[in-house]
């Protein structure tokens, strides 16, 4: 990946360059757009609040360009702020938000920077946990095993979410990356 | 550039780890037992109702209440319980349709009810007539 | 995957609309299509509320063929009875969850607002003052002490069984059931001693209530909910006898008007050893309430032993003579306090207090695993064939 020389050189900074902070913001800002898409979208399966997580596409991208450390935060202050902005703040549907995107982050963490592994691949298991961690959380709240009987079907539907995600963010970093914005940070 | 090895291999595991699940919930869910509707909220005791005591179709208007104002079901014998109305505003409790297997719920996280059919056994005592209620 | 490469080739932006209004389609569509309810022929309404720690259901419906104003007969005078339409049956259903709601506010101790009657009384226990209460609150401890006295009349021992000023004791086990390490004696003892249905001063004509001594508190989960039930079935009554219905609010439950087949009101028993399954089912005549004291209700088993709610106000622990007592009554409040009188008692005791109370007639299931009834009701029970229990002759 044409980014990774600039990952490495980052994860060893402690400070961020102005350019960075400016890349980092907008990635927030685009998830953001993304979370208030996807709140707009009627639910797909009966679960209020569970989501088809667009906002990975972000996340995925901001793993091409910047190391977990940096991910996470743009991850952190995207659950936040969708929360203020949708007026979900602190309710159910925001825990259930966070418990998809901090399981899905952490899976693609681990999943991200392999070789053998594309970023679709990535994707695909960020959808899967997205998912999971959604119904985690519903679980959690409702203090109610019963809604994992839906985890099978929000499984099959990461398929194509994950697909999709995966080749947006791939289209998104290539645009990036070509458009030289790499380069010049 | 398409799917690589390992990629496809997330992929296979996802769908088969789907594919398990629901050939589990297909199997367990076929046995001869007399299904229960359960309605909880968290902290609360249950609600536990032989389905064939239910009221049906459309004599069935039947409120439960909510955290948000709560929810109406209905029983249909043919097609299952099914969510009416709901003071929620995403309504998702109302598109997800009926129910009518053990194990599936349906689920108002604004209202805190879960609605699940469960199977008990024998929980009618077998009894050729239908209960009005069981003493708890 | 070739649809996958396909897409890739096509111009990026329009596609990748495409393809997310696609997904959007189709992930969302088929879950839409099933529409509400139309609006029933026959007015019938069922509503399940939780309160009271439980979950209560009320169902009410007209009779079938009496919508139409077709009631003379029924009625039984030359006038057809009003048929309350769908609205008016919801009506009654809320005004009965109301008021058995307004019964739970002054008589829970558990509310945030520490402002229930019975919250208020305890705090100011002992220091002389009168608190203004509701009738509700008033007349539930007068049943009480009315009560007590019909059976200690015929039963001496039956005298301060059922006492509403456990609310210190009743902690202390509410409290046993959470950490499971059971109780000192010192520590029931001190809980007894502030106890005592003497210390309950009630004035009727000033609305007023005091508890005379410092430290304790009241507690009236043994009659509240049966109260509630019969203050409810009291406002569905108004439907008229062309309506039928059922309040369920778990351990007890109330039948309203003839269900439209004529057939018997049945009711479920729970087996107190698997309370999955059932014991028995009963018939219940028109307005009667059932109401079951078990000790599978509230419990926590520690060595061995099950230590549930309902307690001996004279040892301060859980009494095991039974394992369940189910009484039946006109009363709501009356079979609700009868439930735990009887399961107080020794089942033979209890069994001829029971036989010579007036409208009452109540269930056995005792420690030994016997099961017997009020002649009364003997012939109204249906037992299932279990082992681990023996019917008495």
């Amino acid at each position: 990946m044409a980014s990774s020389n600039k990952k490495q050189a980052l994860a060893g900074k402690r400070s961020l360059s102005v350019r960075d902070i400016l890349f980092l913001s907008l990635l927030v800002a685009m998830s953001l757009a993304l979370s208030a898409v996807e709140a707009a979208i009627p639910p797909f399966i009966p679960l209020p609040g569970v989501k088809l997580g667009l906002a990975n596409i972000i996340t995925l991208t901001a793993f091409g360009f910047f190391p977990r450390r940096q991910v996470f935060l743009v991850v952190v202050l995207r659950l936040l702020l969708a929360g203020l902005v949708l007026g979900t703040f602190l309710t159910p549907a925001f825990w259930i938000s966070w418990g998809g995107g901090l399981v899905s982050f952490f899976i693609m963490a681990i999943f991200t920077g392999r070789k053998s592994v594309s970023i679709v691949g990535v994707s695909l298991a960020g959808a899967a946990a997205h998912h999971g961690g959604q119904l985690l959380m519903v679980a959690l709240l409702l203090s109610n095993t019963g809604v994992f009987y839906y985890l099978p079907w929000l499984f099959l539907s990461a398929v194509p979410v994950g697909l999709f995600t995966g080749f947006s963010a791939k289209s998104v970093i290539q645009a990036l990356s070509n458009s030289g914005i790499n380069g010049t940070i | 550039m398409g799917l690589g090895k390992t990629d496809k291999q997330i992929l296979a595991v996802i769908l088969a780890a789907a594919l398990a699940l629901l050939a589990f919930q297909y199997f367990s869910g076929h046995r001869s037992q007399e299904l229960v509707l359960e309605i909880s909220r968290p902290g609360a005791e249950r609600l536990r109702m032989p389905v064939s005591s239910l009221p049906q179709g459309e004599q069935g208007r039947w409120h439960v209440e909510g955290a948000a104002g709560g929810v109406y079901l209905s029983y249909w014998p043919d097609q299952g319980v099914h969510v009416d109305r709901a003071t929620c505003p995403d309504q998702a409790c109302v598109k997800m349709g009926f129910i009518n297997k053990a194990g599936q719920s349906i689920v108002c996280v604004p209202n805190e009810i879960i609605i699940r059919l469960i199977a008990l056994e024998d929980p009618a005592g077998q009894g050729e007539e239908e209960l009005d209620g069981v003493l708890k | 995957m070739t649809a996958i490469k396909g897409f890739r080739g096509v111009t990026k932006t329009y596609m990748k609309k495409a393809a997310f209004v696609f997904l959007c389609v189709a992930l969302s569509g088929g879950l839409i299509s099933c529409g509400g309810a139309e609006r029933a022929k026959v007015p019938s309404f069922s509503s399940t509320r939780f309160l009271m720690d439980t979950v209560v259901t009320i169902r009410l419906q007209v009779i079938p063929g009496n919508q139409a104003g077709r009631l003379g007969a029924v009625a039984g005078g030359g006038q057809p009875a009003a048929v309350p339409a769908q609205e008016e049956l919801e009506q009654l259903v809320l005004a009965a969850f109301n008021r058995m709601e307004e019964i739970a506010a002054k008589t829970n101790r558990h509310d945030p607002g520490q402002g229930s009657d019975l919250q208020r009384l305890a705090a100011q226990a002992g220091d002389g003052s009168w608190l203004e209460v509701s009738r509700d609150t008033l007349f539930i401890q007068e049943e009480v002490e009315r009560l007590e006295q019909e059976a200690a009349a015929v039963l001496p021992a039956a005298a301060g069984l059922v006492d509403t000023s456990l609310g210190k004791l009743i902690d202390l086990w509410m409290g046993v059931r959470e950490t499971k390490v059971l109780p000192r004696q010192e520590e029931i003892e001190a809980a007894l001693a502030l106890s005592g249905m003497e210390y309950i001063e009630r004035d009727w004509a000033g609305g007023k209530m005091r508890l005379t001594l410092a430290g304790m508190g009241l507690d009236y989960g043994a009659v509240a909910k049966g109260y509630a039930v019969e203050e409810a079935g009291r406002i569905l009554a108004q439907a008229g006898p062309a309506v039928y219905g059922i309040i369920d609010a778990g351990g007890n439950i109330k039948t309203i008007g003839q269900k439209p087949d004529g057939s018997p009101w049945q009711i479920g028993l729970t087996d107190p050893l698997k309370t999955k399954e059932l014991l028995a089912s009963i018939e219940l005549a028109p307005g009667q309430v059932a109401a079951t004291s078990g000790d599978y209700q509230r419990y926590e088993d520690i060595e061995g032993r099950r230590y549930h709610h309902i307690l001996s106000p004279g040892e301060g622990w859980p009494v095991w003579y039974s394992h369940s007592v189910t009484a039946i009554s006109s009363g709501g409040l009356k079979a609700d306090y009868y439930s735990t009188l009887l399961f107080l008692l020794p089942a033979q005791d209890a069994l001829e207090l029971a036989e010579s109370i007036p409208d009452l007639e109540a269930i056995w299931v005792t420690a030994s695993g016997e099961l017997f009834a009020t002649s009364g009701i003997e012939d109204y029970i249906k037992w299932q064939d279990k082992s681990g229990y023996k019917l008495r002759d």
